[in-house]
């Protein structure tokens, strides 16, 4: 088991720097190296990095190859409106998903693929499972959630053709004091939009846990997806009411413009968070201690709790160098 | 200078102060405190006792089958009552999923009618509560090995008073079906 070379695509974003600080203290991890198109967030020791766009298809199929890793972690997805708009999320996700799954395909070491996913996949259709497992079909109603089915798809055929056994860790909304989350951002406006007449349960889940169950799936080798959510769940009206905002009830049409008004005020909301407050979003999660052997620390209101504690940017004055 | 001893810190219940809408929800969105309200009002209306009870287990997952035509509350008072009994949060099979009535009595209990949420509630250990019309999500309990509990219920038009009365589970379910190839 000792020895294993690992590669984490996406490692410069918060999750990807997170993963990697957790890999660098695997003692089954021998070389790490991550790339992106963004250097990562944190301090690491250990792990090479490699600036590259995701489009650069060529120069990513050159540097995986001759990594030629065991494990590859798949975290170089963006979620609409996270860092980029959902146009431009699309793109970068599949051109990302096309350079790294496709070079896969070359590395005769491999062992294991471990891709990025999420609980969108299953869609919230009139009538769909309310916490549907990890055996439920991949029906999804919104952009994002198209876009992971579609990631989770081109993974198993890369897995299948090699015989590589492929995970999909489909986590909740992910929130943490550096992660880039339209949700977070909504939920930490001074008023809070909710659907008065659902206002329907969602669970999250922290950038902590989500780091320790890509780290586990790459472990023990997982061959399935996970659902990975924090127990509990929350509606946006409690959240509201947890972070003292305002809570703006809202009926059905008006949404247009709470969602333009917010997207005014600096939280634009993607088409999956609308689906999230009007439909909820929840999973269930029972089989995650099984496969990944480990329980998230932070239960959904611990997180929004968190949320909500974190200290809003300070602006400064730039100091003035004495003549 | 006192001896160092053991502690044990008990926390205390904090009274509740939010209002509704506001109260905790657990994983798949039942609200104990709305279910308070609502058991509330339902004592305005009728008088149900439930006989039978220590039939449940105390911890692991039931199916309740309860008598009645379909489309009556029969599933939902007996959750509720049964609820209010044993103090354990029972839930009950057959909400629609629209809005306003959905969301609502999901809040009170409410599971789709399809049997993989019911599946889901019973490998999680959960109470269940479903209609005789509803056959096709015993299949979730065999498959659980979740035992089975028939269920009386019994009211009148002209009176208050109703009845839930559940019977011993029909059979422990050993794993495979008999007569299976």
């Amino acid at each position: 088991m000792a020895g294993r070379r690992v590669l984490v695509s996406g490692m410069g974003g918060d999750l990807g720097s997170r993963v990697a600080s957790l890999l660098e203290a695997e003692p089954w991890v021998d070389e790490l190296t991550g790339l992106d198109a963004d250097p990562p967030r944190r301090r690491l020791h250990r792990a090479s990095f490699h600036l590259v766009k995701p489009n650069e298809q060529e120069r990513i199929v050159d540097l995986v190859t001759a990594f030629d890793p065991h494990v590859i972690v798949h975290l170089a997805v963006w979620e609409p409106f996270s860092r980029a708009d959902p146009a431009t999320a699309r793109r970068l996700t599949d051109e990302a998903a096309v350079s790294f799954l496709g070079a896969a395909a070359d590395c005769r070491s491999l062992e294991a693929i471990v891709v990025r996913s999420g609980t969108e996949v299953y869609g919230r259709a009139r009538g769909a499972p309310s916490r549907p497992d990890e055996s439920a079909a991949l029906e999804p109603t919104c952009d994002y959630g198209r876009v992971l089915a579609s990631l989770e798809q081109t993974a198993d055929s890369i897995g299948r053709a090699t015989g590589v056994p492929v995970a999909a860790i489909r986590m909740g909304t992910v929130l943490g004091p550096h992660v880039p989350s339209p949700l977070g951002r909504v939920l930490r406006m001074p008023a809070v939009p909710f659907s008065v007449l659902a206002d329907p349960p969602f669970a999250v889940v922290e950038d902590i846990d989500v780091a320790t169950a890509f780290v586990a799936a790459g472990k023990v080798r997982l061959a399935e997806p996970v659902n990975v959510l924090a127990s509990g769940a929350i509606t946006t009206l409690q959240a509201a009411r947890r972070g003292r905002r305002l809570p703006i009830p809202l009926f059905g049409p008006e949404w247009t413009i709470a969602t333009f008004l917010s997207g005014l005020l600096g939280a634009p909301v993607p088409d999956h968070i609308v689906e999230l407050f009007h439909r909820g979003r929840l999973a269930d999660n029972s089989r995650m201690p099984e496969l990944l052997g480990f329980r998230p620390a932070a239960s959904t209101v611990e997180v929004v709790d968190k949320l909500y504690a974190w200290p809003s940017v300070i602006h400064r004055p730039p100091r003035v160098v004495a003549a | 200078v006192s001896e160092p001893h053991d502690a044990t810190v008990i926390n205390l219940p904090v009274p509740n102060r939010a209002g509704p809408g506001s109260w905790p929800v657990d994983d798949w969105g039942r609200d104990a405190g709305l279910v308070r309200v609502a058991v509330r009002l339902g004592h305005l209306c009728w008088q149900v006792t439930v006989d039978g009870a220590s039939h449940l287990p105390l911890r692991r997952g039931a199916l309740l089958v309860v008598s009645g035509r379909r489309y009556t509350l029969a599933p939902i008072v007996t959750a509720l009552a049964l609820g209010e009994s044993t103090g354990r949060a029972v839930r009950f099979v057959g909400r629609p999923d629209v809005a306003p009535f959905g969301p609502l009595l999901r809040r009170l209990g409410g599971l789709l009618d399809r049997p993989d949420e019911v599946l889901g509630a019973l490998r999680a250990s959960e109470v269940v509560v479903i209609g005789t019309g509803e056959q096709r999500l015993v299949a979730a309990a065999i498959e659980t090995g979740t035992r089975i509990f028939p269920t009386r219920t019994t009211s009148a038009p002209w009176s208050r008073d109703a009845h839930v009365e559940i019977s011993p589970a029909v059979r422990r379910w050993c794993g495979t079906l008999e007569g299976a190839p």
